[in-house]
């Protein structure tokens, strides 16, 4: 084989392209972690959809009992059990008719009883249909359902109650803003305390470790055996029902979840070269808990909180509805619901806009919560 | 192993007593007396007797240790309301129906939720994946007794396809027990759709297909095994999920089981009854997470429940 070597002249050689080395460089605007964490939940519908309709809400209960000029608290027995009347929207259903069910032996017996039963004077009776022919199950009556222009009947022509009033006269309007603040109020302070004293305790916990570590951790061992639900109804009957005696019952053992969540973030965290370096430069134990682990685990903490809110809410609910809640005038949606329940099945509208706001609510933050998760942690994406 | 068990016991029991101790003294921190009612129409003398007879009378310290040394033989007292009637006894009597209502729940719901998830997953990104995703947040978030109240008002009131309310037979059940499952069906299925996509992603069916194993083998041998492990850590938080779905539920359909006379007994102030109520949740949910720790420990040995100290 030939193996003479070419001889190399400078003209083989050309400069490189300095051009091509551009390529390499970052084209993207460098993002922050929370302008990333925005563009990824903005690409997720459910979260945004969430958003607006929480947004809508809150906005709402703050505007809302002022657009009309009823009192969440003044009764009028009057003006009892008026079905939901809305100007301009009486094809929609909003006409203020209210149905009765009544039963007799002959369908116009059955008419008359139910029109002296409800003090409904026969010129406001609207139609009647007969819903139910007599047989042996019904001792032979028949049921009658009579519509009924009951705001005539009551003397209250020219008041338009939007959602309707209670059993009080009170305007359910106004209550079910007021309730939805309320209620959205004691979601938010007990995920407040229980971020608070969670970041505190677990932080503390993680980062001193050893023998500190090991006592706080065996009082959440023990504390997270009692079941929530016991502790929260032991407080609320010993506190008496009030919006402070309901917050601080659901933030009792609430802040278990963050306190685990945050040590076990520390701890990670707390070994990693960072810190190290921080250490070395001669930080204090405070700064570097205040300025390098607690913003590495706000991720996790507002995933947390987020999560906190929609579940004190339900648990407010609850008590209510177990007869804990908040005590009359004042109104959440629990209380709503539980009064509403008691005779729904004459007065649905009662239950139906309390049920539908705690819904909406519920269903709001949950799926922001998951949207959040999604993107403040990516790892955790499903 | 026998060391973390017995560990766990002492914890427990720990837990239990500091449960014992608090209850019984927030219940003497409570202004008036259960016989507030009555107390208009009693003489001095006859309320009297009437603290004596249920030991109310006896200074706090002696209480406390007559109620402790109680609790041990499994004595819970006497409950206020019903005339001499131990606590025991009544507790026993009512927790059948809520007992049947509670696994009747658990077990349907969780079947349906992992049948929810699994499709889910398999199907991933199709209309069956997005339904069971909205199903599962509609599960989780609205309240159970709103879908209490909207089970009642269309299958009860307007349709009469089930009784509204009471206890009576098979059919009595159906209603309590759709609104009492709706939750544990929706977390089933949340978890078991996450847990069934990670196992699909994993090597060992990577391996699989490459063998040609059928995909229903895959799916069922080897995807559906190992994906139910960790649901069974979700039956911690479905117990807590149905204690508290039972005191609403109940009252909504009139079941005359536990969770109805516990609000009933808050409503009275009967404290026997509060306290024996809440420490039998208590054991109830902490003997269930004990057991779900074993559990997956002995169904899953990657799990080490003694280790994690370094």
């Amino acid at each position: 084989m030939d193996k003479e070597k070419e001889k190399l002249s400078p003209e083989q050689f050309q400069p490189v392209d300095l051009a091509g080395e551009k390529s390499e460089e970052l084209t993207r605007p460098e993002l922050s972690y929370w302008q990333d964490a925005w563009i990824r939940l903005r690409k997720n519908k459910g979260a945004i959809m969430g958003l607006i309709v929480l947004v809508f809400i809150i906005l709402i209960s703050l505007v809302g009992p002022l657009l009309n000029d009823y009192e969440f608290d003044s009764a009028n027995y009057d003006a009892a059990f008026l079905p939901p009347k809305v100007e301009g929207l009486e094809w929609a259903g909003f006409n203020g008719h209210q149905t009765f069910t009544v039963q007799g032996e002959t369908p116009e017996e059955a008419i008359q009883r139910g029109l002296e039963g409800y003090e409904v004077e026969e010129q406001y009776l609207l139609g009647s249909e007969v819903v139910e022919q007599p047989s042996e199950q019904n001792d032979n009556y028949y049921s009658v359902d009579i519509e009924v222009d009951i705001y005539s009947a009551k003397g209250f022509e020219d008041e338009y109650f939007w959602f309707g009033t209670d059993s009080m006269g009170r305007d359910l309007w106004t209550r079910i803003w007021k309730g939805t603040q309320i209620s959205l109020y004691i979601g938010l302070l007990a995920a407040l305390i229980d971020m608070v004293v969670g970041v505190l305790y677990g932080g503390i916990s993680g980062y001193y470790g050893g023998r500190v570590d090991n006592y706080m951790q065996r009082i959440i061992e023990i504390l997270s055996g009692i079941p929530n639900l016991v502790v929260v109804i032991l407080m609320i009957i010993v506190l008496k029902p009030g919006l402070l005696a309901i917050t601080i019952a659901l933030t009792i053992t609430g802040w278990i979840g963050m306190a685990r969540i945050v040590r076990g973030q520390t701890l990670k965290l707390k070994n990693q070269e960072f810190v190290l370096a921080a250490k070395t430069l001669g930080s204090s134990d405070k700064r570097i808990l205040m300025k390098h682990l607690i913003p590495n685990v706000t991720g996790m903490i507002i995933i947390n909180t987020m999560f906190t809110i929609p579940s004190a809410i339900f648990f407010e609910a609850f008590l209510s509805f177990i007869g804990l809640g908040l005590q009359s005038p004042y109104a959440s949606l629990g209380t709503l619901i539980d009064t509403a329940f008691d005779s729904y099945r004459v007065y649905p509208y009662m239950l139906v806009y309390p049920a539908i706001i705690i819904s909406l609510l519920m269903i709001g933050f949950n799926i922001l919560a998951d949207g959040l998760r999604d993107a403040l942690d990516p790892k955790m994406r499903k | 192993m026998a060391k973390y068990i017995a560990q766990r016991i002492i914890y427990m029991i720990i837990t239990l007593f500091i449960i014992a101790t608090a209850t019984f003294f927030l219940m003497k921190l409570l202004p008036g007396s259960p016989f507030n009612q009555v107390a208009a129409k009693l003489s001095d003398a006859q309320m009297e007797i009437l603290l004596d007879r249920y030991g109310l009378n006896d200074p706090v310290p002696v209480q406390y240790f007559k109620y402790i040394g109680g609790l041990i033989q499994g004595d819970l007292g006497v409950s206020f309301q019903y005339n001499n009637r131990a606590v025991t006894d009544l507790i026993m009597t009512r927790i059948g129906p809520s007992a049947y209502l509670g696994a009747q729940a658990m077990i349907i719901g969780s079947i349906l939720g992992i049948i929810l998830g699994m499709v889910a997953s398999i199907r991933h990104n199709s209309w069956v994946d997005y339904t069971s995703n909205i199903l599962a947040v509609i599960g989780i978030s609205i309240p159970s007794f709103v879908f209490a109240g909207l089970l009642q008002y269309y299958f009860a009131v307007q349709w009469r396809i089930f009784p509204p309310s009471f206890w009576e037979g098979p059919e009595y059940t159906v209603l309590p027990t759709i609104a009492l499952m709706i939750f544990p069906m929706a977390i089933c299925a949340r978890f078991m759709r996450t847990e069934m996509m990670e196992v699909l992603g994993s090597d060992y069916i990577e391996l699989a297909r490459a063998k040609g194993v059928s995909n229903n083998k895959i799916m069922f041998k080897h995807a559906l095994r190992n994906a139910l492990i960790p649901v069974i850590t979700v039956i911690g938080p479905m117990t807590v999920s149905l204690m508290t779905g039972t005191l609403v539920i109940e009252q909504i359909f009139a079941v005359p089981g536990l969770g109805e006379q516990f609000v009933r007994s808050i409503n009275v102030n009967d404290y026997p009854m509060i306290m024996g109520t809440t420490l039998l949740f208590s054991v109830l949910f902490i003997g269930v997470v004990l057991i779900v720790d074993l559990l997956y420990g002995i169904i899953d040995p990657r799990i080490r429940l003694t280790g994690g100290k370094k």
